[in-house]
């Protein structure tokens, strides 16, 4: 069996957190835009209300993205964006990804 | 769930339905049947052209948040506008090279006024055209190209026939190409309605 030591670099480096594929889209749709609401991250990645709120919160909890809440017309409005850090990760994991599969065996 | 993870492909998605609803035709569309006035109406004032350029983008972001986003939600687009302005005042300085050009190789005298009223159809024409072509390649959808090619092709060739006055080309162009895009946008905005309901109130917001 091979150990963790012994992996190339750039797999132990991949993001868990980004590899999730609901998250990954999450962070590939915030990549693309300055901020967006709530819905249209629903609209855009497809996940539910309740999946959507939950990996939020994982990836703020990680840092990668900012929660801003203000009240519209009296109703909540909740703006997302991802952070510095956040973009950064999401670059590397990218990077990573592609080193990786340049790698993999034809 | 979304599947495709080209960042390209995202970005592109993202931006053709930011467009999709059809209020930017239909204004610029209101911009071009009003523009025809100046050169239409003795004493119509060119104020009056810059008051629907500065009340047209207060009306559609007012829409938009009557009628778009309800539906889409909203994204703020990661857009460089100062990049934006620089890249359209040089393509319109290279249209007007271009066209002074041409001016200068097939014409007695490029500075005639006259030449340039008959030919502003063509101008006109080749703004959209770097409109549509923006819109296109950010966007992804081929649809866009019709408009690049029916404004260059509509513009062309009302400035080439001589006219009573030179006027005329231009009189005739602004109208039919802001009708056409007031068209294309009730149809878009009508589609558009019709397919994005608004969402229900407890997936608007965590």
């Amino acid at each position: 069996m091979i150990s963790n030591e012994d992996e190339p670099k750039s797999i132990a480096d991949i993001d868990r957190i980004i590899h999730e594929p609901a998250r990954l889209s999450i962070m590939a749709h915030l990549y693309v835009v300055e901020s967006a609401d709530f819905l249209f991250l629903i609209r855009q990645t497809g996940l539910t209300s309740g999946n959507l709120s939950s990996h939020l919160s994982k990836l703020e909890a990680a840092g990668y993205i900012e929660i801003k809440k203000k009240f519209v017309d009296k109703k909540p409005h909740t703006m997302l964006s991802l952070t510095d850090a956040g973009r950064t990760a999401f670059k590397e994991y990218v990077q990573n990804m592609k080193h990786v599969l340049d790698e993999l065996p034809e | 769930m979304e599947k495709n993870m080209d960042l390209k492909k995202i970005e592109q998605k993202v931006y053709r339905e930011s467009v999709r609803d059809g209020l930017a035709e239909i204004f610029w569309g209101i911009t071009f049947i009003a523009a025809t006035g100046y050169f239409l109406i003795r004493g119509f004032s060119i104020f009056m052209i810059l008051l629907v350029l500065v009340f047209v983008p207060i009306m559609r972001k007012k829409l938009k948040k009557r009628y778009v986003y309800p539906r889409t939600g909203y994204a703020k687009l990661r857009e460089n506008d100062l990049k934006e302005i620089a890249g359209i005042l040089l393509y319109m300085a290279g249209v007007v090279a271009v066209m002074a050009a041409a001016f200068f190789f097939a014409c007695d005298d490029p500075t005639n006024p006259d030449l340039w009223l008959k030919w502003s159809p063509a101008f006109f024409g080749a703004m959209l055209t770097g409109t549509y072509l923006d819109i296109g390649r950010r966007s992804g959808n081929r649809w866009y190209y019709g408009v690049v090619v029916l404004a260059l092709l509509s513009g062309v060739t009302l400035s080439i026939p001589e006219f009573a006055s030179p006027k005329t080309g231009i009189i005739v162009y602004l109208p039919f190409m802001g009708t056409v895009l007031i068209l294309t946008g009730v149809v878009l905005l009508r589609r558009f309605l019709r397919i994005n309901p608004i969402a229900e109130e407890d997936s608007n917001d965590i």
